[in-house]
């Protein structure tokens, strides 16, 4: 996987421009792309041993290309389609169950990954609601299985339900 | 009861009988915010909608919160707009004052609530290397660096004292591994809480780690010691040996929260006049951790 095959994922999937990558470069080890900020110090840190540089950013899962949650949780804003505005109690089921109908929607525009951005409060204008989660993998017709880490689904549930 | 804290400390601490009374009172939590991730006002919002109440303290995006739950289950934790931190941990990176562009080394780096602050106020631009030894916590770290989204920092995983020679840093912070005494409580039962025990030579690490570290400084570059303990041999008592074997400077700075100097002496020992200009925070003035702080410059002409 190289940096063109990353940003034309985000691109193609989500509707976010290559420019908005330009800060940044891209490493890859067998099965992930890292997004790490440009630096002029990049050449200087060459020589040590790096555990990993940046944020995952994109995953190789079997055939398949996935954003990661913190991927989609950090650009998620930019897209501009394939993503869902899902309430809270939705949500809960689809991270309760893993799998929850959901009804495909203009935004969504095939079967793939679709970032979730949680509406919270619904009272809150769009702006202040608009939370980037990760990312769900959307399947005709109408199924939407979660996909968010175990620890992170699990999380929301605790954080989200009030009884 | 615990014989705590010893009497070669009364000297120092300022007001120690409050000292005493202060540590029977858990701490409370404090939290940073994370604009890398979201606004402040959304940030906020959120946690308004959570039922934290938030009271701004005179450090930049740090308050005291109060809710309910842990912040650990807070929604806002899981999105990585906050993250849960010691008030007082917030002054080696004051001190440091990490600006976007820099190259930076921190050298004992988990689990990255400094590394992850001085990512903040870079704005995430520039170079952080967050070292630690050990793997464990280097878990840790980059969960943390993940859950707060940022990309400029690289992680790697040499002994401090062993970390390699190669090009030289803008600033370093070593926040050195410590006995942790800024950290004790007296439990209900009247037992340390705490505490740590063992037979580790921790002052040799120490300065083993400080002698490294200002080695790997650019001429002119800054590296600021810190440590949350109050034992004068952890703190002075190691800046002292590095102003000994090389030609260091260390700068006095004016922290946002109340300090107190760096002693001159302990146990028989006079410290160089430099460590003066350390500084110290006391749990019970800052109710927060115990914390030491040295501000230490390489000059231009290192001889």
């Amino acid at each position: 996987m190289d940096k063109q095959i990353a940003v034309k994922y985000w691109e193609e999937r989500f509707g976010i421009p290559p420019a908005s990558f330009l800060p940044y470069e891209f490493h890859s080890s067998t099965r992930t792309i890292y997004i790490a900020r440009q630096s002029r110090h990049c050449r200087v840190i060459s020589s040590l041993n790096k555990d990993f540089m940046g944020l995952p950013f994109l995953r190789q899962v079997t055939r398949f290309l996935k954003p990661t949650t913190v991927a989609a949780q950090r650009f998620g804003h930019l897209a501009k389609k394939n993503v869902i505005e899902i309430k809270r109690k939705p949500l809960l089921s689809l991270c309760k169950e893993g799998e929850i109908r959901w009804e495909k929607g203009p935004t969504i525009t095939g079967p793939g990954y679709v970032i979730l951005n949680l509406a919270y409060p619904e009272s809150h204008t769009a702006a202040l609601r608009r939370h980037f989660l990760g990312v769900s993998l959307f399947l005709e017709p109408g199924r939407l299985l979660c996909r968010l880490p175990k620890s992170m689904a699990k999380g929301v549930i605790a954080a989200l339900e009030r009884e | 009861m615990t014989q705590w804290p010893p009497s070669e400390y009364f000297y120092f601490i300022p007001e120690p009988e409050k000292y005493i009374e202060h540590l029977h009172h858990p701490l409370p939590p404090y939290i940073r915010i994370n604009p890398i991730k979201a606004p402040a006002d959304k940030i906020m919002h959120l946690l308004k909608d959570e039922g934290v109440f938030l009271k701004k303290l005179p450090v930049d995006f740090f308050y005291k919160a109060a809710c309910g739950k842990e912040l650990g289950n807070l929604l806002g934790y899981h999105l990585g707009y906050i993250y849960p931190q010691a008030l007082t941990s917030a002054m080696p990176v004051i001190a440091l004052n990490p600006k976007p562009g820099d190259l930076i080394l921190d050298m004992c780096a988990a689990p990255g609530g400094k590394t992850t602050h001085m990512a903040q106020l870079m704005g995430d631009q520039g170079t952080i290397v967050a070292n630690d030894r050990s793997f464990g916590r280097l878990t840790a770290l980059s969960a943390n660096i993940k859950r707060c989204g940022i990309t400029c920092v690289v992680i790697t995983q040499y002994k401090g004292e062993h970390f390699p020679y190669g090009e030289h840093f803008d600033k370093i912070l070593l926040d050195a591994p410590c006995s942790g005494e800024g950290k004790y409580r007296i439990g209900r039962d009247g037992r340390l809480l705490f505490s740590i025990s063992g037979r580790t030579n921790l002052p040799a690490i120490q300065k083993g780690l400080i002698v490294r570290a200002f080695d790997l400084l650019k001429p002119g570059g800054t590296l600021v010691y810190s440590t949350c303990t109050l034992n004068p041999e952890e703190n002075e008592g190691v800046v002292d040996a590095l102003l000994k074997k090389r030609n260091a400077l260390v700068l006095g700075w004016n922290p946002p929260l109340r300090w107190h100097r760096g002693i001159d002496h302990f146990k028989g020992h006079a410290y160089h006049a430099l460590v003066t200009g350390c500084r110290r925070f006391y749990p019970h003035e800052a109710n927060s951790v115990g914390f030491f702080v040295a501000k230490i410059v390489k000059p231009k002409q290192n001889g």
